[in-house]
């Protein structure tokens, strides 16, 4: 193995670590994460790219994270307490996902394109009586002169089943036109499950909603038609 | 010369073991080729290590592919049983946990197996017609009852009956018709699927069923219709509406699925199976429509959906609308102000109709399974003009159910509908 990282005393008598408790022999004293993992890949070991490798700490000594630019020094003398021993931690990466590969994965990634502060979560479990629903949240969606208010927040429920399932009707915060009308067909009595309490819902529906046509996007634009119209 | 090949596929659990659903095919040129000549074909690793990774990748079966062209039936050779056995081995430490496959394809028929194990395999071209490339080699013994079908299709097509596994989702006016024809054509095995009870208003057209069966289960009254007819049937009853929880995903273990119900929700529920899983649909259904001042509408109808063919969404079959209504539960049902009028009512039901809707659907089946013809997969029965006609749908690329991106995606992708009542 050869390096320009390489300790000057290079010397050092067959110079090994350990990786999962196997002896891996190496030509150099001092090696970089990178080529540890080397090391380990041309024993016939397998290492996922996405995990860190670990430098186990003796004794009381804490387990280390190697980058893959860290240099490691493998002498293993007295005062070293020992060879080195290795392994690789794969990261927890816990966290909400739409269904992977989903349309609705699909959908709200399209719909982040063109609203990117736009989130998707699961509505709480009463809501989900009829199978997993979901709730889109716009921040902020600009409105036309003749409403008290320039810009309103957007709350929508993907139904189960979507989308083969119609999403129907949608939130926004207390509107009311600049005379201080409520807006047709609207109230603040029908509750959203995430959205603050106030929010105003709208009857408002896709006349002919059709899976292969229809999509969050196209949705929101039928929501953006209900809110051009000042009434 | 001999030929090989590569095949990824989706594999997806039965409670017998796997079925694969081949996505993607890929065809070496001469170059991908370390030799080939008219008794020895190796593949190069340039080509295969790729597509290997990419099954590790995705969780994916790989199947190895090559032709025997001087057989006519092929048989796996001791050169094939070596390169199986150190393959097998290296695919299984490379992607551990699904089946790999060696296909051999001789010049009249195809033989496959499990690398690992050396299990016949049966392999399946799923399209308009359902082929049966490859069988576990199982003998079937023709019964003297079937001699007059025989005569019809072919001891080769009896046999592929026999064998099927057939789902049957609702088994009310339709259902009870088909189970009644399909247990007389010699099919032994079943999975059937219906939460609801007889009641009296169902006596005029349920097979079977009699006025002592009131408040029974429309399963177990199509058992009886059954066994009546079978000696030893294999039936797998499913008190529960396909779209609750768990129940859509048992009906992978079917060879071919029978749409018999009438809620939107549940016909959906089998469309995405139709496509996920590559398990062949036959839809069906009755129309009579009385409305005031017109004369009386009435018809049935029958379609093939699968793989290759549109989709109920491409035929616009199914209404959103319903659908989200019917996904609800009572209370979220009760809770809504336009559901109430948007509830369905009774519809008009008469045997004669009934029995046309799923002798047309037992008669597709027949043509897709033992290759008897029949034209285009969409049939339409007028009543009042008494005409019956094909009708040709084209599917839509864009589909999200139907489209080749998603045909055999497995439990990849859109899920199936999973609630906790019946729609």
């Amino acid at each position: 193995m050869s390096s320009d990282k390489t300790k000057e005393n290079d010397s050092h008598p067959n110079p090994f670590f350990f990786f999962v408790g196997e002896k891996i022999n190496v030509n150099q004293t001092v090696l970089t994460g990178a080529q540890i993992k080397d090391a380990v890949r041309n024993a016939g070991k397998t290492i996922d790219p996405t995990h860190s490798l670990i430098l186990e700490g003796h004794g009381d000594e804490a387990d280390r994270s190697i980058g893959d630019g860290d240099q490691v020094d493998l002498t293993h003398g007295h005062e070293e307490k020992g060879p080195k021993h290795f392994h690789c931690r794969p990261n927890a990466d816990f966290g909400f996902q739409l269904a992977s590969g989903s349309t609705l994965e699909k959908h709200f990634t399209r719909l982040i394109g063109r609203y990117p502060n736009a989130t998707i979560q699961e509505n709480p479990i009463q809501a989900n009586q009829g199978g997993l629903t979901y709730s889109v949240h716009i921040p902020e969606i600009d409105l036309p002169a003749g409403w008290n208010k320039s810009k309103t927040s957007v709350w929508f429920i993907v139904p189960a089943g979507y989308p083969s399932s119609t999403p129907d009707c949608f939130w926004s915060e207390d509107l009311r036109t600049i005379g201080g009308v409520e807006p047709k067909n609207s109230n603040t009595g029908t509750i959203h499950p995430l959205a603050p309490a106030g929010s105003r819902w709208y009857s408002w529906h896709v006349k002919a909603w059709s899976p292969i046509t229809g999509d969050l996007l196209s949705y929101v634009s039928t929501i953006r038609d209900r809110l051009g119209r000042v009434e | 010369m001999e030929s090989a090949a590569i095949l990824l596929a989706t594999p997806v659990t039965r409670t017998d073991g796997f079925r694969l659903l081949v996505r993607e095919v890929h065809l070496p040129t001469e170059g991908d080729y370390a030799y080939r000549t008219a008794t020895r074909v190796r593949l190069t690793p340039k080509f295969a290590m790729p597509l290997e990774r990419r099954a590790k990748d995705k969780g994916w079966s790989v199947i190895y592919c090559h032709s025997h062209p001087s057989q006519l039936q092929p048989a796996f050779s001791s050169v094939d049983d070596n390169a199986e056995q150190q393959i097998g081995a290296y695919l299984s430490y490379r992607s551990p946990g699904v089946p790999h496959i060696s296909l051999l394809i001789g010049s009249g028929g195809i033989d496959a197996r499990v690398m690992a194990t050396g299990e016949k395999i049966r392999v399946v071209d799923v399209g308009e017609e359902i082929k049966f490339a490859c069988n576990t080699g199982e003998a079937t013994l023709l019964e003297e009852q079937h001699n007059r079908q025989v005569l019809a299709f072919g001891e080769e097509g009896q046999q592929r009956l026999h064998r099927l596994r057939v789902g049957i989702v609702g088994l009310g006016g339709t259902g009870s018709a088909l189970v009644y024809q399909l247990a007389r054509l010699g099919i032994d095995s079943y999975i059937l699927v219906d939460w609801d009870v007889i009641d009296e208003t169902n006596l005029n057209r349920v097979y079977g069923a009699t006025c002592a069966d009131v408040g029974q289960t429309k399963i177990s009254v199509a058992e009886r219709v059954i066994r009546e007819v079978r000696p030893n049937p294999n039936i797998s009853l499913i008190c529960a509406d396909v779209i609750m929880r768990n129940v859509g995903r048992r009906l992978v273990d079917a060879d071919i699925i029978f749409c018999c119900t009438d809620s939107h929700a549940s016909r959906d529920q089998l469309n995405r199976i139709a496509y996920k899983y590559m398990i062949p649909v036959f839809d069906m259904g009755v129309v009579i429509e009385k409305s005031d001042g017109s004369p009386l509408f009435y018809g049935a109808q029958a379609s093939m959906i699968g793989s290759g063919l549109p989709c109920l969404w491409c035929m616009e079959r199914l209404n959103a609308k319903r659908i989200m209504y019917e996904l609800m539960s009572p209370e979220q049902r009760q809770a809504d102000p336009y559901f109430a009028n948007s509830n369905s009512v009774k519809q008009p039901a008469v045997i004669s109709l009934t029995s046309t809707a799923a002798s047309l659907a037992v008669t597709m089946a027949l043509a897709a399974i033992t290759g008897i013809p029949h034209k285009g997969r969409y049939v339409y029965y007028y009543g009042a003009g008494a005409t019956m006609k094909p009708t040709k749908v084209q599917p839509n690329a864009n589909c999200p159910f139907c489209s080749s991106s998603v045909v055999g995606n497995g439990d990849y992708g859109d899920p199936l509908h999973e609630v906790d009542h019946e729609s």
